[in-house]
């Protein structure tokens, strides 16, 4: 799914406190298929962004097209729609649904997307279980599995609808570096053989080599678009680093 | 939808204290209805079948009509005094009337009510056609003075067969062993059940009981000058009277109503006054029943809004995955509804379950047959309450729900 935003700018107004502006970009396009990571400190935007292009978070002011469609043109129930059949996303911190088994967790987009059939659903959630390695987790209840399952879980209800634009928040935060590479590996190659185009907002440099591009975010704006292959770029590179503009 | 109910049913099932202690709350209320309604529809059945086959006029002494009819049609309470026996004699010899049967009461044995009278009565039905309602089980009925023929559950309870010989206690319930009388009965048969109240008395002659107060009179007042003693002693309790016609039946009513030694009750219209009575508690009781009902929807209120903070983020999980507004909207209030219809449930067999102790007791102790039946007019009742208790109670934190910020419940800060 192709991404362009256009004069994006999200503001906080609170009640009794100045209007914080925490995201602000003029104009940014990434092509269908393509693997973005999102860099940028705690409070950058990355998750506010995520939420705007998720359908989730009417922005202030601009537009967001998914593909060639105007998504804030849309009514909400439209976006619930899109976002149930053509956008997965990995939620910080996993948010699984603690009464639901693995298995039901999974299905959720599918019912939401429509998918009438329980068999059915139970056969495509399944296998995406299966592709993460956590077929016999199925009937687990979250609380019964690790945090690394939990992510993997997470994924797979991300993945299972099959989406065109895939939406993952600080997935590794909370696994050690060997099980967050194996999370990114599987999500990465999942998203390749479904031509999805998969964004992921960290701050964790380990990610920075894995990308084709590395968008920096500061304060809401963009300071950094990195196309990290053809830079070279070291995957330690420190988010102040200097950058590349892609073309 | 049927996923929303499923997501609604794991999430009550997710809080199980919570939602029994609510369920439970919700089925008092309702099982307080249920039982109301269904003893009051028992016993106004139980009272009309028990009265039924006693004729359509209740003479006896002046006094509080109603207490004549339930003294001498259902055996509740102390007569209302006596009359002379000469309104029976005079009452046979009346070309109005089809059938009078005379009543006399005064003794008990063991609790069970010695009722002189004569065999007329056991020709007593619902109707003419009928069968008669009293017909024997064993034995014969009553030939001479002090034979005994014994209703079925007096039979039981005082373990007597035919032949046995038992005496008669003072007054109409079991009191002090010394009020016994010297002569004896020999029981001479058993009825069958007549399923009515009774079923727990003992039949013997008129004079049997007559002669005994002459006997318990004189000894009493042996040293007094018994001038009235012959006036007294030839006294009955009640005449069961069955006229021709109807109008014969008014004609003797109001013979009765103006003249100064007795009245005459209709059944119906005594009994139809304490159904009002009855009709009046139950309407009391509704009355708490639907306070019971608020009260109930507060707590299934307060047990889904008390859920609210954990809920919160479930539901926007969800719409961070696609579910609707209307979706979320549902959820929240199939919880509170299938919450409420699960206390309906209960509240039904809870409710089913105490009508029918309570109806056994209230037979056992008063031998009026009261059963307790399926009444498809509470059906609305049973079910529409409680859909309107949750529908209510889950109103407000559905609406919550709909208009939550998803971001907001997502990322909490």
């Amino acid at each position: 799914m192709k991404i362009r935003v256009e004069g994006l700018r999200h503001t906080y107004r609170g009640r009794g406190l100045e209007a914080r502006t925490v995201l602000d970009i003029a104009d940014w396009q990434t092509p269908a298929g393509a693997q973005v990571l999102l860099r940028g400190i705690s409070g950058s935007g990355k998750t506010t962004l995520l939420n705007v292009l998720a359908g989730l978070l009417p922005p202030t002011a601009g537009q967001v097209w998914l593909d060639e469609q105007m998504i804030y043109n849309l009514t909400e129930a439209q976006r619930d729609r899109l976002r149930a059949q053509r956008i997965g996303y990995v939620f910080q911190i996993h948010l699984l649904v603690p009464m639901l088994s693995a298995l039901e967790n999974v299905e959720m987009p599918l019912v939401f997307g429509g998918q009438r059939s329980a068999a059915q659903r139970h056969r495509q959630a399944f296998d995406l279980l299966e592709k993460v390695g956590l077929a016999e987790f199925a009937r687990h209840r979250p609380v019964q599995m690790s945090t690394g399952q939990r992510l993997r879980v997470a994924v797979a209800r991300a993945l299972v609808n099959r989406p065109a634009l895939v939406l993952a928040d600080e997935p590794t935060a909370a696994l050690d570096s060997s099980a967050g590479s194996a999370v990114m590996d599987l999500m990465q190659k999942i998203c390749r053989e479904q031509n999805a185009t998969l964004l992921v907002a960290s701050h964790d440099p380990a990610l920075n080599a894995r990308f084709e591009q590395v968008v920096t975010l500061q304060d809401g704006r963009i300071i950094a678009k990195v196309n990290v292959k053809a830079a070279t770029t070291p995957t330690s590179m420190p988010i102040s680093a200097p950058v590349t503009e892609v073309a | 939808m049927r996923y929303d109910l499923s997501i609604a049913w794991r999430n009550i099932v997710a809080r199980p204290v919570q939602t029994l202690i609510t369920i439970l709350v919700v089925g008092l209320a309702i099982a307080l209805s249920v039982t109301v309604a269904h003893l009051n529809d028992g016993l106004q059945r139980g009272i009309i079948r028990a009265s039924d086959p006693f004729g359509v006029l209740v003479v006896g002494a002046k006094g509080s009509a109603q207490q004549l009819v339930l003294s001498t049609l259902l055996l509740q309470g102390n007569p209302v005094g006596n009359i002379p026996q000469h309104i029976y004699e005079e009452l046979v010899a009346d070309r109005r009337v089809a059938l009078a049967v005379p009543i006399a009461m005064g003794d008990n044995v063991g609790n069970a009510r010695i009722i002189g009278t004569n065999q007329d009565f056991f020709t007593l039905g619902p109707s003419r056609q009928a069968p008669p309602a009293f017909q024997l089980a064993q034995g014969a009925l009553f030939a001479q003075n002090f034979e005994a023929v014994l209703g079925s559950k007096a039979a039981t309870t005082l373990g007597l067969r035919i032949g046995d010989r038992f005496v008669a206690a003072h007054g109409v319930t079991q009191g002090l062993a010394s009020d016994e009388h010297d002569v004896p009965h020999t029981v001479v048969g058993i009825l069958q059940p007549s399923h009515t109240p009774f079923d727990n008395a003992v039949f013997t002659t008129v004079d049997s009981v007559i002669e005994i107060h002459t006997e318990h009179t004189t000894g009493e007042v042996a040293s007094a000058e018994a001038t009235d003693e012959h006036s007294d002693s030839e006294q009955i309790t009640a005449i069961l009277v069955r006229p021709v016609g109807f109008i014969e039946q008014n004609e003797l009513w109001q013979e009765f109503y103006t003249g100064t030694e007795a009245q005459a009750a209709f059944p119906g219209r005594e009994l139809g006054g304490l159904f009002d009575l009855l009709n009046q508690g139950q309407q009391l009781l509704r009355l708490v029943g639907y306070l019971a009902a608020v009260m109930a929807a507060l707590t299934l209120f307060l047990a889904v809004y008390s859920a609210t903070g954990a809920r919160e983020q479930l539901l926007a999980i969800m719409r961070g995955l696609g579910a609707s507004r209307n979706t979320v909207f549902r959820i929240v209030l199939f919880e509170t509804v299938l919450t409420a219809l699960l206390g309906a449930v209960v509240g039904r067999l809870v409710g089913y379950g105490v009508a029918t102790v309570i109806a056994a007791q209230i037979t056992a102790q008063s031998a009026i047959p009261i059963t307790i039946r399926y009444l498809p007019q509470l059906e609305v009742l049973l079910w529409g309450l409680p859909l309107i208790l949750g529908i209510v109670a889950g109103l407000l934190p559905a609406f919550q729900a709909y208009r939550a910020n998803v971001v907001e419940k997502l990322f909490p800060v």
